[in-house]
């Protein structure tokens, strides 16, 4: 009896296990294209990146095993970081042109008219069809200093008049290179020595923030000070033990990070950029970085200590804010248009020509930014919020700006990381449009050298395969980095 | 009415629009020559896809019709062969090819060029045939019926015996790697010598001007700044004779001075778009090299240390650093004057324009001078006279750069023009590998090489032809080589290759641009020089890596050669002296430690 039943829970079981294979083995090999062609054309060209950058990697012929040495190179190449504050740059310009986007996309939301949003929504898709390639000629007609629709404009309002009063000439400088000559004794007096110069200052604004963002009021007391003494100490030994051997402090700073993981939350990503942007600004000068660094974390702790925990945090971040926007204005004023550049005397700049207006010229690409696909995304987070929370919003009288900063966009903010994301990579990795108006070099004084375009360029042009991996390796760490903080820290509260 | 089920009506149209790629995708493989409704099909048509970037008006037409004439031989029609062309924009013609050829999928024929990854030799004979089977025959094209009847007897017997190399008025150098120590390439036209394009309307005009102006008192101001402040020129008697005329500037001091009175000119005539010389990024290439080794060549004894007929990277620095010249070189010093005199008469700008835009300032009038080369001729001769408007149209002249003359400004470090022999001979159109249809490329190659279809061919492209005894188009005649000069291996050259030729560009355009002084351009390259991780301690390492991979690159093809079935041939043996010698000379990158020690005798090589 029991022989039998066990012979029968034997035959349900297999009956049920051949069941279950062969659905299992159908779904599987449902899935199997999808997976195998992902990993050959995804995956493997992107692990073979990892590979290829530690040789010396000349197609098709020179294969050569040089272990970290491209990295090394990378790390001590000025080109390649000269690159990053370029991209930088345009990352922080490329954050306030995500605005007129999301102005549109509300804008779109609230019209009444079902048509007429129908209408203008098939308007913003319309763009998508023309090929990059021609808009990047049309916006290059667009700079023509003869022929182009910028100067003419500009001609036509009395605009260059007020560029030129700005900018003025040799002989008569405009009101931003006197203003720049004004501050410069404030700038090499206190500034520079102090503070290692302009990006000092907003990096120190920006570890005071990092500061105010203590999660817990009660840390161990000495933990987190070593923690923070020993990035500090670590980034003084790369400059004393030269650039050489920085390879030794990997392991040691991956350490750091983990522990300062462990005890700064998830903040602790930002104090890795703090770092990263340190190794920059105070290439010169690690040790003064490393004095800054004990100030601010000793008068943070003494200001944690003698007030309120909530209070101490709304101090110290708007310290930090403070200085961040000191050093913004300062940089505005005495730190980007320090000598006239002449270009505005004749009505007829050279936007693309000149080494002073193609930055500017840059940025201005594409005005009014509102892009189609960043549109289309934020609408989409839109039309998700339902019709009860703006009736709330409406009965608790919020008016339609209040509407926006309150209801709306803390709503979509899970569109604006994708959004985020986009443009991070987007700006890290573009070079075409650097390739195209200033060649491979990056133009005069290499000062159009963005990171994908020195890849590009070690690549194609000059043969350096290997070497153009490991920067795309260390981009992906920064890119995998900007991500990061983005998931963690620009999202929808729940 | 039957309500239309829209689902059945999606798929219908989605199945419409599968067919529909279905048979797009069929019909394109067809046209191309690729997949399976290609070449590899039995008894299929045969497709030689010609791959090239020149996009200059008259050249794909030109093709085109060798093409048409072609595919219409008899032979070719039966065995079903078609030729075809596929041209690439310069710009991404690099990464084009590039792609293709790693990934198996390039054309039959390909304009070898424009990629760094075919530049490297062992990737040339990795993806390209070898030509020497072919090249030592007579071309069966230059027989009989299909040369021009017109021909001399003597021209008939000689285009029909020699071997096709001997054909090319080079002799098919152009063709001929030296590493790999074969022909790799059959250059089917030349652009010639680049040249100055000037306006006749306008420079009569101007120079009418000048004759109104020079005798004034005070002076205009354009003539105080042409001879004080820069110092172009002492006017002598033969310059006044040359302002008697309405002939163009033929020395450099002349055409500066012509710059200068040209400024005054459109101020003076309210003309403010009108510039001496329409210039964009693309003439930055053109106006430094033409000046570089007039002014450098003093330099080579100094730079050449090791007599080897070429200056490399290595040499420049590493002469350097051994003090065997300064970086305020007079010669040197020279150069950069020139090439920072040149943007005052350029608009304003110049180095955010294209090559188009600087050709459009040009045929508008708005432009006395531009330079190019050959292959823009037709486009500007044809848009300066054809403009439609009769007050804009005008003739254009052309003339070799002006070097100075006696008495001019910076004659004192003036060495001698180049020779301009072997220059231009290009388009090298070189045979993948992996083409399908490899004596159908070479026969189509030997047509457009023949004298009558060469001479033909390069008359509709308005470029110069390849071929002993064929006749250009009058208009190019001036584009055709001045053989006598100084020989341009003999460079002297900042910007070779690797990082910190880059930065040292870098800082040369902001020179040029006007954004740093010479002294500070001095003053930054030495820094870039002396740095220790990218400077010339770096192009030693790099040189000898670079040597070394030669120098094996040599062994490889030595051992292909020997193990050829003809290695003992007469022609065959030779190649394998001059590999051996390569080789040898190269020394697996020892040479450059050697010549290290030479240079730095205490100093250790460096190590990265």
């Amino acid at each position: 009896m029991s022989t039998a039943a066990s012979s029968s829970t034997s035959s349900r079981w297999k009956y049920s296990f051949f069941q279950k294979a062969k659905l299992w083995s159908s779904l599987y090999l449902l899935v199997l294209p999808t997976v195998v062609s992902t990993v050959i054309f995804s995956y493997y060209p992107k692990l073979d990146v990892v590979v290829k950058s530690m040789y010396r990697w000349q197609p098709p012929a020179i294969v050569e095993f040089i272990g970290l040495r491209n990295f090394q190179d990378a790390f001590a190449d000025p080109l390649f970081w000269q690159s990053f504050q370029l991209v930088f740059l345009l990352l922080g310009a490329n954050l306030i042109k995500m605005w007129p986007a999301i102005f549109a996309a509300v804008a779109l939301h609230r019209m009444r008219n079902e048509k007429l949003r129908y209408i203008f929504q098939v308007c913003f898709v319309i763009p998508m069809v023309i090929p990059g390639m021609v808009w990047l000629l049309i916006w290059k007609s667009f700079y023509d200093p003869d022929f182009g629709i910028l100067n003419r404009f500009l001609n036509a309002t009395g605009g260059m008049r007020f560029l030129h009063y700005l900018d003025g000439t040799a002989e008569m400088p405009g009101l931003m290179p006197r203003m720049a000559t004004a501050l410069d004794p404030f700038f090499s007096g206190v500034l520079n020595p102090v503070f290692s110069g302009l990006g000092g200052l907003i990096l120190l604004g920006f570890l005071l923030v990092l500061r105010g963002y203590r999660s817990n009021p009660f840390p161990g007391k000495t933990r987190s000070l070593v923690q923070l003494a020993g990035l500090g100490l670590t980034l003084m030994a790369v400059q004393v033990l030269g650039l050489t051997f920085w390879w030794l402090l990997i392991p040691a700073g991956i350490v750091l990070l983990v522990l300062l993981s462990r005890s700064l939350g998830p903040v602790w990503v930002l104090w890795m950029f703090a770092a990263f942007a340190a190794l920059i600004l105070f290439r010169d000068d690690l040790v003064l970085f490393g004095v800054w660094l004990a100030a601010v974390v000793i008068v943070t702790e003494l200001v944690y200590a003698k007030v309120d925990f909530h209070r101490a945090q709304t101090i110290i971040r708007r310290s930090g804010g403070a200085l961040i926007a000191l050093g913004s204005v300062l940089l505005f004023l005495g730190g980007s248009w320090t000598e006239p550049t002449g270009q505005f005397i004749e009505g007829a700049p050279a936007w693309l020509g000149s080494k002073d207006l193609v930055i500017p010229a840059i940025i201005f690409w594409g005005f009014p930014w509102v892009g189609t696909t960043g549109t289309l995304i934020y609408l989409a987070g839109l039309q998700q919020i339902p019709e009860d929370v703006y009736e709330a919003a409406n009965l608790d009288g919020v008016g339609p700006i209040g509407m926006l900063f309150r209801i709306e966009l803390p709503l979509i903010l899970t569109q604006v990381r994708i959004n985020l994301i986009f443009m991070t990579i987007g700006t890290l990795v573009a070079y075409e449009m650097f390739l195209i108006l200033l060649g491979p070099g990056g133009g005069p004084g290499n000062k159009g050298m963005v990171p994908g375009l020195y890849m590009f360029s070690s690549a194609f042009q000059h043969a350096r395969f290997g070497y153009a991996c490991a920067l795309g390796m260390i981009m992906f760490v920064i890119i995998l980095g900007l991500t990061i903080i983005y998931n963690k820290y620009v999202k929808v509260e729940k | 009415m039957k309500k239309v089920n829209a689902n059945t009506a999606g798929v219908v149209l989605l199945a419409l629009a599968f067919g529909f790629s279905v048979l797009r995708y069929q019909n394109l493989q067809r046209m191309l020559g690729e997949g399976t409704a290609g070449v590899d099909v039995e008894g299929g048509p045969k497709v030689i896809r010609v791959l090239h970037w020149q996009l200059e008006p008259g050249y794909r037409e030109a093709l085109q019709d060798v093409m048409d004439e072609y595919n219409q031989l008899p032979h070719v029609k039966a065995e079903g062969v078609r030729v075809m062309q596929l041209p690439i924009p310069e710009r991404v013609y690099s990464q084009f090819l590039n792609v293709h050829l790693i990934s198996g999928t390039a054309p039959d024929i390909c304009v070898k060029g424009m990629s760094s990854m075919v530049g490297n030799s062992s990737a040339l004979a990795r993806f390209f045939d070898p030509m020497s089977e072919f090249v030592g025959e007579p071309n069966p094209y230059n027989q009989g019926d299909y040369l021009r009847e017109d021909l001399s007897s003597e021209m008939k017997e000689l285009l029909s015996t020699l071997p096709w190399s001997d054909t090319f008025t080079d002799g098919m150098v152009a063709g001929w790697d030296e590493s790999n120590q074969d022909y790799f390439a059959v250059p089917v036209s030349s652009w010639g010598a680049i040249r100055v394009f000037y306006n006749r309307k306008l420079v009569a005009g101007i120079k009418e001007f000048m004759r109104e102006q020079w005798k004034q008192e005070p002076a205009p101001e354009w003539k105080t700044e042409a001879l004080e402040t820069f110092s172009f020129l002492e006017p002598n008697g033969e310059f006044l004779s040359w302002l008697a005329t309405p002939d163009a500037p033929d020395s450099l001091g002349r055409l500066l001075v012509f710059c200068e009175a040209t400024l005054a000119y459109a101020q003076e005539r309210g003309q403010e778009k009108l510039v001496p010389i329409s210039a964009s990024n693309y003439q930055l290439g053109q106006f430094a090299p033409e000046y570089r080794l007039p002014f450098t060549y003093s330099m080579v004894d100094a730079v050449n240390g090791n007599r080897d007929g070429g200056i490399s990277s290595v040499e420049v620095f590493g002469s350097w650093q051994a003090g065997k010249w300064p970086l305020d070189d007079p010669g040197l010093g020279a150069f950069y004057d020139i090439t920072r005199v040149f943007p005052r008469y350029f608009p304003a700008g110049f180095l955010g324009l294209d090559r188009e835009q600087a050709h459009r300032r040009f045929v508008l009038g708005n432009a006395v001078f531009l330079a190019t080369g050959g292959w823009d001729a037709n486009s500007i001769f044809v848009g300066a006279r054809e403009h439609s408007d009769p007050d804009v149209a005008f003739d254009v002249g052309v003339m070799p750069y002006p070097m100075p003359l006696p008495g001019e400004r910076w004659y004192e470090q003036y060495s001698g023009k180049p020779t301009e022999a072997g220059k231009g001979l290009g388009v090298p159109m070189a045979i993948n590998k992996q083409s399908q249809n490899k004596e159908w490329a070479v026969d189509f190659l030997r047509f457009l090489t023949s004298h009558r279809v060469n001479e033909r061919f390069n008359e509709i492209a308005a470029w110069l032809p390849v071929i002993v005894g064929a006749e250009p188009v009058e208009a190019m005649k001036p584009f055709q080589a001045e053989m006598d000069g100084l020989p341009p291996q003999m460079n002297v050259n900042l910007w070779l290759g690797g990082q910190l030729g880059t930065l040292i560009r870098g800082q040369y355009l902001l020179y040029f641009a006007g954004g740093i002084d010479l002294e500070e351009f001095r003053a930054t390259v030495k820094e870039m020089i002396e740095n220790p991780r990218y400077g010339v301690d770096r192009v030693w390492h790099d040189q000898r890596i670079s040597n070394r991979d030669r120098s094996r690159q040599y062994d490889r093809a030595l051992d292909v050669r020997i193990l050829a079935d003809d290695a003992f041939g007469d022609q065959s043996l030779g190649r394998v002296v001059n590999l051996f010698e390569g080789s040898l000379l190269l020394r697996d990158g020892k040479g450059v430690e050697l010549e290290h020690h030479r240079l730095l005798p205490d100093q250790p090589f460096p190590e990265f």
